[in-house]
């Protein structure tokens, strides 16, 4: 598995490609506005109490990711592989079964999502109260997967709800998933006290750059 | 007295679990555990060899662009596409045809893998596939033909980044 061509000449055209012109990013779920100027007065306050009670109220919404589970194909034993022993998602706050969908954060859809199920999904969706996130897991819930242009099929369950991070895999394992999940809490650690995720460009700004 | 015995063996049952190795590995912090090797096979003797089912590793300067992958994956989810690079040129590859997956649709089967008949595509045991963009799902062939570093964990849990990976 050697290749004789430089990684570092592919990684150049790769970065070459990036600064040529590019459309404009599609923002993935609640879309941020436009970062005005603020001013100074408003800028101390931030600084003073702003970041600090964002940041505890992250705090608090990154450990405790209650779950409804979208169980509909064999994503769902995959969960079930991590949530047991070996790999802990409690560990992160994710636990395998809850009860109530009021009190739930994530949505997690796993598998096929047919025509007849989806608008189930979407009063689902609507009935957990904000801030809510889902992550699509497998091919199946991303795009359709095997069952491509089917009658019956639900091509991406991103058409009826947005979705915060895809796991693509059929299924994915369970390092996979735990994966996501920091990724989400990546995400969150950059959301807004009234709940709005930075788009995805401003993710991937330098912490010390974020909510000034 | 039976009873008395009963309770013993209780409390021996559950204080034995005090002294058991932990079972839970702390993945995203440490190294998976997982065995290493992944999926290729050998179209001269026609063997395959058993191992993780990751994402793609391109050979370019092997690649003729033949598209055998790309037919044989039009029949199982239709995630490979061929394009056409024009920044890189080899000999084998006039047209400069090479495959690009949109691992959305990919179900990890291994056929691509199966079909190609000079070994320029592998499979690696890099799963850490997740993002925030659809649009990022799809691997162009320059993005394919990095090889992934497997093994070493990407992510330090509890502290802020300087940098999303993405």
């Amino acid at each position: 598995m050697q290749s004789k061509i430089d990684a570092r000449a592919i990684e150049a055209i790769i970065q070459s490609r990036k600064e040529g012109p590019q459309p404009t990013g599609v923002l993935v779920g609640k879309v941020d506005e436009v970062i005005k100027p603020k001013s100074l007065l408003r800028r101390t306050f931030d600084y003073i109490i702003g970041e600090p009670l964002t940041y505890l109220v992250n705090w608090g919404r990154l450990y405790s990711l209650w779950p409804t589970h979208v169980e509909t194909a064999c994503c769902s034993v995959e969960i079930g592989a991590s949530a047991g022993s070996r790999w802990d998602i409690e560990r992160f706050g994710v636990l395998e079964a809850f009860g109530s969908l009021r009190q739930c954060d994530l949505m997690l859809v796993m598998g096929t999502v047919t025509r007849k199920l989806a608008p189930r999904l979407k009063l689902i969706w609507d009935q957990m109260p904000e801030p809510k996130f889902c992550i699509a897991m497998g091919a199946c819930a991303i795009s359709g997967g095997l069952y491509e242009q089917s009658y019956n099929v639900l091509q991406g369950v991103d058409k009826i709800i947005p979705v915060d991070v895809y796991i693509p895999g059929c299924p994915p394992p369970a390092p996979a998933v735990i994966d996501a999940i920091v990724k989400l809490q990546e995400k969150i650690r950059c959301m807004d006290l009234k709940g709005r995720v930075a788009s995805e460009a401003y993710l991937r700004l330098s912490p010390k750059w974020r909510f000034r | 007295m039976v009873e008395a015995l009963k309770i013993i063996k209780a409390m021996q049952s559950g204080l034995r679990h005090l002294f058991y190795s932990r079972v839970t590995r702390r993945y995203p912090e440490v190294d998976s555990g997982l065995p290493e090797g992944y999926y290729s096979f050998d179209p001269k003797k026609g063997v395959a060899t058993a191992g993780w089912k990751g994402r793609h590793y391109l050979e370019m300067d092997k690649c003729t662009g033949c598209q055998l992958c790309s037919f044989m994956c039009d029949e199982i989810s239709n995630a490979i596409i061929m394009v056409e690079v024009p920044e890189v040129r080899f000999e084998q590859n006039k047209k400069s045809l090479f495959p690009s997956v949109d691992y959305g649709r990919c179900v990890f089967c291994g056929l691509c893998v199966d079909a190609c008949p000079f070994e320029c595509l592998h499979m690696t045991p890099e799963i850490r596939l997740a993002d925030y963009d659809r649009k990022k799902l799809y691997y162009s062939p320059l993005e394919l033909s990095i090889q992934p570093a497997v093994g070493k964990p990407s992510y330090v849990v509890g502290k802020r980044k300087e940098r999303v990976e993405g």
